[in-house]
């Protein structure tokens, strides 16, 4: 059986966003949200519509910055990139997600 | 930091919400597109893949909304959307806006007047550089008389005190400015030490000011002129640093000029070096003329000075008993001496004007937002009942008020800018001290602020609050009016009352002083002032050192003007009528002063033969001067009527002995004259303010439109009932009476309000002067008329349209 589909954990979205723009590049949001769709390969439910808030939310916070530009279909989209300080943001984001991560897992490990 | 940037892109979205609208739309249209090609892609047909690709992406209003949530700052948002409303709804009533802003902008702006007087008056303090570091010293004698110091002490006090850097002394006089072949100017002028511009911190615009070997006794003379006296006398221009120039008749050297408004140490356009004072070498240490400045050295305080200062003169009453025992020092920093204090009764009353104009007009607006709430039940009722909590109905009242008291404020600012103009322009030029600012500084801003938002609670706040109580059901049921009408109805009387109290005292107030000055209007009308000319001189002291060398230049100057053929009579006098003049002690020959009484004060004026004759008034008894009177063994004296009365009673005034003597040393050393001539009273004093008759009419007018914005509301919110007392019979006089029985009635609420007012009033500030009180009965029968008469006017309209209501569209009325 394969494990539930969930939905995307509570401020983790601003991770894997920051994350998908290191590895992909400048990015529109579509293929942001199906890059993240991809990589968890049918274990998360992602509402695409809810991914131009948290962008927006992200470029308030000066962490990525966006311009229109032409997708590949020749469609005309908004596309993001991560800035220097988005960088340092989701360093400090992954470290601190690891160590929540092995905390838990030691945990986890201690109870079983 | 990161805050900081989220706040300010957030707050910039306010301005581009339309771009903030029209990217996101575009976005998630490039989305649905994306995902439509992918879908096609696989393989599904156009339509199913755009079904596909919405299910795919979510709820786009969702979406959308949390998108909203996310861009500008929602809090923000719904007060724009707020604010909107409001001009909406305020430029729908125009009638209603008119009248509050005007009311509003009125009561604001005759505050902020007062407020920018009181501000250059008791507030802004001189212009100069750390106003608080300069000491101002003078003495005081055994009876806290204010004296000034003596040259000698003077000397003493600058060889000894340490705590000052510089200290300055600076009797005033005037000055005579003058140049061969042209007639000479008169200029208010100052004596100073070499130091005393650098201790009060003013530059020269041009030249230098005052060096010490200026001040030598042997120097040749130098002046300092001002910026307004090289306009006047040398129209501004280049090359008057070294010109020669008469200075009361002897040549003098111009080293510089001061620029504008540095007048010290009040009115000064010339200043010279203080060694040039007539009188000054005569070294006696009981002349106390000079006032005296210093600066705190640095590291002191001027508590240090207060101390050394305080010592330094008690040492020379130690070492010159005959002059100089029982006098202290008196040392406070320069802005407490100059400055009026708030604590006066003068400025007390001046800010009790200030904020009951201001109280009345948001009384009257509150009036008129209650009225206006009346109509409006309905329209919160349907708001109430869609869900708005009162906390957003009371926030949305608010924000009209607030759009209001905004431009009311804006109002206001332009009212009293063009106010204090006015009362700039009344005053002569070079009589207000150079350190009076009227111009509109941070603090009057500020007080407006402050007022303008203070007025959003006052006229606010209860109308707010009383609307939202109003009960959803009663109201959408009886159609229109319901319990808010009565709770409106209670504030607008308790409004009303006190508005028309607060105009009861200041009409009591205004009526009080014309009674005051009544004795004197028929001899002010009997001036036909058309026909007199006046001009002041001031004689050289150094030129015309003897009285009789004085008496000879005004028969010489008298018998000149005489003889233009265009005048009809001439005479000289120490002061004109109603400019005030010099206090004297009076004494009685044959009557005792009462013990510990002070002797009666009496204003003196000095005055020529055919003075009366002059100003086209007889004498009611005796005779005027004549050339031969003053001399010492004519020593006459022309008195009042009033003067008559109080002091003589029935007895023949003419031949009675009056002694006179300055005010500091009553019985010894008075001078004692004759009385040859009784006068009519004519005013020496200062009047009454003549700007209590403007705002008592401004008070006047506003509980004039506060009444009639009441009843034409009450009148409209009961044209209904009207109309039905009308269809069942009822007579126009019946109908006029039933809006006139309100109104009255309110009228006497509000005048048995004001009496109680006025007494406490009159026991606050009107102890001295017990002849005529504020609660007089005429006093009060005046008061009494005129809001009768405006009370009646303010009724007209509104009882000519209730008589007028057409029974059957009345009944139809909501």
């Amino acid at each position: 059986m394969s494990p539930p589909d969930a939905e995307v954990p509570y401020g983790t979205l601003d991770l894997m966003v920051l994350k998908t723009l290191v590895a992909m590049g400048p990015l529109h949001g579509y293929g942001v949200a199906r890059r993240i769709e991809q990589v968890a390969a049918g274990a998360l439910v992602l509402n695409q519509g809810t991914i131009y808030p948290a962008l927006l939310r992200l470029e308030q916070k000066g962490w990525i910055k966006s311009a229109w530009g032409t997708s590949d279909h020749n469609r005309r989209a908004r596309f993001y990139s991560i800035t220097a300080a988005g960088r340092r943001r989701l360093a400090a984001e992954a470290e601190l997600w690891e160590r929540t991560v092995s905390i838990v897992n030691r945990l986890l490990e201690h109870e079983s | 930091m990161t805050a900081l940037k989220v706040f300010l892109s957030r707050a910039l979205d306010l301005v581009r919400r339309r771009q903030r609208n029209e990217r996101f739309s575009e976005e998630v249209q490039a989305h649905l597109e994306l995902l439509t090609d992918e879908y096609v892609s696989r393989g599904m047909s156009i339509s199913d893949a755009r079904v596909a690709a919405r299910r795919m992406f979510g709820g786009v209003d969702q979406a959308a909304a949390a998108y909203r949530d996310q861009r500008g700052l929602p809090v923000v948002d719904a007060l724009m959307l707020d604010l909107r409303f409001a001009l909406r709804l305020l430029a729908r009533d125009r009638g209603f806006a008119v009248m509050a802003l005007l009311v509003l902008g009125l009561g604001i702006g005759v505050n902020n007047m007062l407020f920018t007087i009181l501000n250059a008056h008791t507030l802004r303090g001189l212009p100069i550089p750390r106003p608080d570091r300069v000491a101002y010293v003078s003495t005081f004698d055994h009876r806290n008389t204010d004296r000034g110091v003596s040259y000698p002490d003077f000397e003493d006090l600058r060889a000894t005190a340490h705590t000052l850097s510089g200290m300055a002394a600076f009797p005033n006089a005037p000055v005579t400015v003058g140049d061969e072949g042209r007639a000479p100017d008169r200029f208010d002028g100052s004596y100073l030490t070499a130091n005393a511009l650098d201790v009060i911190g003013v530059q020269p615009v041009l030249g230098r000011t005052f060096v010490p070997d200026d001040d030598r006794p042997a120097a040749p003379l130098v002046a300092l002129l001002g910026s307004g006296a090289w306009r006047a006398r040398y129209g501004g221009t280049g090359g008057i640093v070294g010109r020669s120039i008469l200075i009361n008749g002897a040549p003098a050297t111009v080293i510089g000029v001061v620029p504008d408004r540095s007048g010290f140490p009040s009115t000064a356009d010339v200043w010279l070096p203080l060694s040039n004072m007539p009188g000054l070498g005569t070294g006696k240490r009981d002349a106390r003329s000079l006032r005296v400045v210093g600066r705190v050295r640095d590291g002191m305080s001027i508590t240090d000075a207060r101390a050394e200062i305080e010592s330094i003169v008690s040492r020379l009453a130690r070492e010159y008993p005959e002059t100089n025992k029982d006098i202290r020092a008196r040392v406070v920093p320069i802005n407490e001496r100059y400055l009026g204090r708030l604590t006066d009764p003068a400025w007390l009353a001046f800010m009790t004007v200030g904020l009951l104009v201001v109280v009345i007009s948001c009384a009257n607006v509150a009036n008129l937002m209650l009225d206006r709430a009346v109509h409006r039940a309905r329209e919160i009722a349907i708001r109430a009942s869609l869900g708005a909590s009162r906390g957003r109905v009371v926030r949305q009242l608010l924000i009209e008020a607030s759009v209001l008291a905004a431009l009311g404020g804006l109002l206001g600012l332009g009212l009293a800018t063009a106010g204090v103009r006015l009362f700039r322009t009344a005053i002569p030029e070079n009589v207000l001290p150079y350190w009076f600012d009227y111009s509109v500084d941070g603090r009057v801003l500020a007080a407006l602020v402050a007022v303008s938002v203070a007025t959003v609670f006052v006229f606010g706040l209860v109308p707010a609050v009383s609307a939202s109580k109003t009960d959803v059901n009663q109201v959408l049921k009886d159609g229109g009016t319901g319990s808010a009408g009565r709770h409106a109805r209670r504030w607008t009387t308790v409004f009303l009352t006190a508005e028309f109290a607060l105009t009861v005292v200041m009409l009591a107030n205004l009526a009080l002083g014309l009674r005051i000055a009544r004795p004197t209007l028929p001899s002010d009308v009997a001036i036909d002032k058309a026909d007199v000319l006046t001009a002041s001189i001031t004689l050289p002291p150094e030129k015309y050192r003897t009285p009789g060398q004085r008496a000879e230049f005004y028969r010489r100057l008298d018998e000149r003007v005489r003889a233009i053929p265009m005048v009809s009579a001439v005479s000289v006098a120490s002061a004109l009528p109603l400019m005030g003049a010099a206090e004297r002690r009076l004494d009685v020959a044959g009557r005792a002063n009462a013990d510990g009484e002070p002797a009666p004060a009496v204003w003196t004026v000095a005055i020529g033969p055919r003075y009366f004759e002059t100003l086209g008034l007889s004498l009611t008894r005796g005779r005027e001067f004549a050339e031969e009177d003053g001399t010492p063994a004519q020593a006459h004296a022309i008195v009042s009527e009033r003067l008559a009365r109080i002091h003589f009673g029935d007895r023949q005034p003419l031949g009675q002995r009056l002694g006179l003597s300055s005010p500091g040393a009553a019985g010894a050393g008075a001078e004692w004259v004759t009385v040859i001539g009784v006068a009519p009273a004519l005013r020496h004093r200062p009047g009454p303010d003549p700007d209590a008759i403007v705002y008592t009419c401004i008070a006047l007018g506003l509980s004039t439109i506060g009444l009639y914005a009441v009843t034409a509301h009450g009148v409209s919110r009961r044209t209904r009932e009207i109309g039905l007392r009308m269809a069942l019979g009822a007579q126009p006089h019946q109908v006029r009476r039933l809006v006139l029985r309100r109104a009255m009635a309110q009228l006497a609420l509000g005048f048995v309000a004001g009496v109680v007012c006025t007494v406490g009033w009159d026991r606050m500030f009107s102890s001295g002067r017990a002849e005529v009180r504020m609660t007089d009965p005429p006093s009060l029968a005046i008061v009494a008329a005129v809001l009768i008469v405006v009370a009646t006017l303010a009724c007209l309209v509104p009882i000519r349209r209730a008589t007028r209501v057409d029974p059957v569209a009345a009944i139809r009325h909501e």
